[in-house]
């Protein structure tokens, strides 16, 4: 049986982070979820995650700063954004810092999001 | 004889010289009668003297009473030239003073303009600086005038590279090249610290007898706007996410009932759940056109325009919409020319052009009806995409309000149609901003044609607006 991977959620929106936790879970990862960025950093310096999914307006640590921080950090873990911003500068500022993802929740269903998650740790 | 012959001579000669002397005393005798006669007339003349004597001391007479009343007249003129200067020396006091206080008025006026104004001359030396120029660009009335205004204070593009002189807009207006200088290009001016601002100016000639004899400039700190700007779209970020995260919440949790994640659902339910869905779906794109609209009008799209290949992309756009099209059976018909070379825009952009036109040609025709979509190139080589319907028109009165923002027709506002009076107003926005030209044609209950045309040269490259507040 293959080891299952591990996701973490940074996602200050609790019904948001509820319904990704589980549909993930229900996909077969595991998955751990917190409600801010500075959460989000704390753990990962603990702990390894095979993925992030990052929300980026957040209450202590925004999205942006979490990334720069990872950076800082060399902490390379993949991270997708999931995210309602939608202008083209934010979409640019997290790409600089390489993420490869960037999802607009309201533009797409779950379902959609699982399937990315799934290919993206394919 | 002899003596006889003597006396006769003797008295002959006698006879002889009585003859002649009687003679001369009648010569002598008429002599006199002349000159008693001139003698006559000489008294007549002098007589005529005498009067015309008498006339001219008349006259003389007369003149000197004119003159005295000459004299008196002068004497009065005087008296009123005495009073008259006194008075218009009166005036001019007043007027100077008036006009002196009209100028000290007016350099207060322009002193206080909250705008920097600078004055050239013709050779584009400082004549005259305001109080705002000082504050400013920190420099003083007495260290700048009569300084060149190119030399001293120095423009930087937003790239931070200087502007030199002959692109420097006071040497172009003072060459008569450029008459006035927009707003739309802001710079930074330098101050004598060396520190800059962001500035917008505009200058204007000063033409006398058809003649530049300087040049006046006036320029603001936009340091403000920038930030104002900057807040509009900080503001539309911050509101995009408060709209989009409570419709996120409804679309992914109706999403997972009516996939049955928490237990099947009836068929009923799922109806229901179907409208939910349905219905945040429709506030979802509502909240994004909204977005686009605020987007194009504050400038915040990224326009990255590259070789795009204009038919391509209306096939996708053709089976992105082709469940609707099939939905109302339409007869879709693609025309689209060979050899359509391709068109230097922006892709995401011409993309939303084409979705909105397909879109609405679909929306606004009743089923069975016919939608062309065709693209081809004219004369001058401008590509030109065009949509046709056999829909319901846009009513003849209402065409000219069509791409107004938020306007609907009459004759669909009525209808089941959904629709936000934005998609024409974006496409036309977008259009117009690639250098092309967006207009239709259209019979009520007939239909709709729509022409967009776009030039195949140079777009020009524009940053957004997040990007406008790194400069």
């Amino acid at each position: 049986m293959k080891i299952s991977k591990k996701i973490l959620i940074i996602e200050d929106e609790k019904t948001l982070a509820r319904a990704l936790e589980l549909k993930l879970i229900h996909s077969g990862f595991e998955v751990k979820k917190v409600f801010n960025g500075e959460d989000g950093i704390a753990l990962l310096q603990k702990e390894s995650f095979s993925l992030i999914l990052l929300d980026l307006i957040m209450p202590k640590m925004d999205g942006f700063t979490v990334l720069a921080v990872l950076k800082g950090k060399k902490i390379k873990t993949p991270v997708m954004v999931l995210t309602n911003l939608s202008q083209d500068n934010d979409v640019k500022r997290t790409k600089e810092f390489g993420v490869k993802e960037f999802v607009i929740k309201s533009n797409t269903p779950i379902a959609t999001i699982v399937e990315r998650v799934i290919k993206l740790l394919k | 004889m002899k003596f006889h012959k003597k006396i006769i001579s003797a008295s002959d000669n006698i006879a002889l010289k009585l003859a002649i002397l009687a003679k001369e005393k009648e010569s002598a005798r008429r002599k006199l009668v002349v000159t008693a006669k001139q003698l006559a007339v000489t008294a007549k003349e002098k007589e005529s003297i005498r009067r015309k004597l008498a006339v001219t001391a008349k006259q003389l007479a007369v003149t000197a009473e004119e003159k005295e009343s000459t004299r008196r007249k002068l004497v009065v003129t005087a008296q009123e030239l005495k009073k008259s200067y006194g008075t218009l020396e009166k005036k001019v006091l007043r007027r100077t003073k008036d006009l002196e206080q009209i100028k000290s008025k007016n350099e207060a006026i322009l002193t206080s303009i909250g705008d920097g104004l600078v004055v050239v001359d013709k050779e584009g030396k400082i004549s005259y600086i305001n109080k705002s120029f000082e504050e400013m660009l920190g420099w003083k009335t007495q260290e700048i005038v009569g300084k060149s205004m190119v030399e001293v204070v120095p423009r930087e593009d937003l790239n931070g590279i200087e502007v030199s002189f002959k692109e420097r807009i006071l040497t172009q207006v003072l060459a008569g090249q450029k008459f006035v200088a927009d707003l739309t290009n802001p710079f930074y001016y330098i101050r004598k610290d060396k520190s800059r601002f962001p500035a917008s100016s505009i200058v204007a000639p000063v033409v006398l007898n058809k003649k530049i004899v300087g040049a006046v400039e006036v320029f603001r700190d936009i340091t403000k706007e920038k930030e104002i700007d900057k807040a509009k779209t900080e503001f539309v970020s911050l509101a995009s996410h408060q709209l989009r995260t409570p419709l996120s919440t409804v679309n992914w949790y109706s999403e997972m009932l009516l996939t049955g994640d928490v237990g099947e659902v009836t068929s009923e339910q799922k109806k229901y759940l179907e409208e939910i869905y349905n219905g945040n779906q429709r506030m979802v794109d509502l909240v994004n056109t909204l977005l686009d609209v605020s987007r194009i009008e504050m400038g915040t799209f990224m326009v990255e325009p590259k070789p795009t290949d204009i038919v391509k992309l209306a096939r996708s756009v053709i089976d992105e919409q082709k469940l609707q099209i099939d939905e109302k059976k339409i007869k879709l018909s693609p025309s689209f020319e060979d050899n359509i070379p391709l068109v230097r825009a922006d892709p995401k952009l011409l993309r939303m052009v084409i979705q909105n036109l397909l879109s609405n040609a679909v929306k606004y025709t009743p089923e069975i009806g016919k939608v062309g979509i065709s693209i081809s190139l004219d004369n001058e080589k401008n590509v030109i995409l065009k949509l046709s319907d056999t829909g319901y028109g846009i009513p003849k009165n209402q065409q000219d309000k069509i791409f107004t923002k938020l306007f609907r027709a009459d004759n669909v506002i009525g209808k089941d149609t959904e629709g936000t009076g934005l998609g024409l107003y974006i496409a036309k926005s977008i259009v117009e901003q690639a250098g092309g030209k967006l207009w239709f044609e259209s019979i009520e209950n007939k239909g709709t044609t729509f022409y967009a045309t776009l030039p195949l040269g140079e777009v020009k490259k524009k940053r957004g607006a997040k990007a406008f507040s790194s400069r």
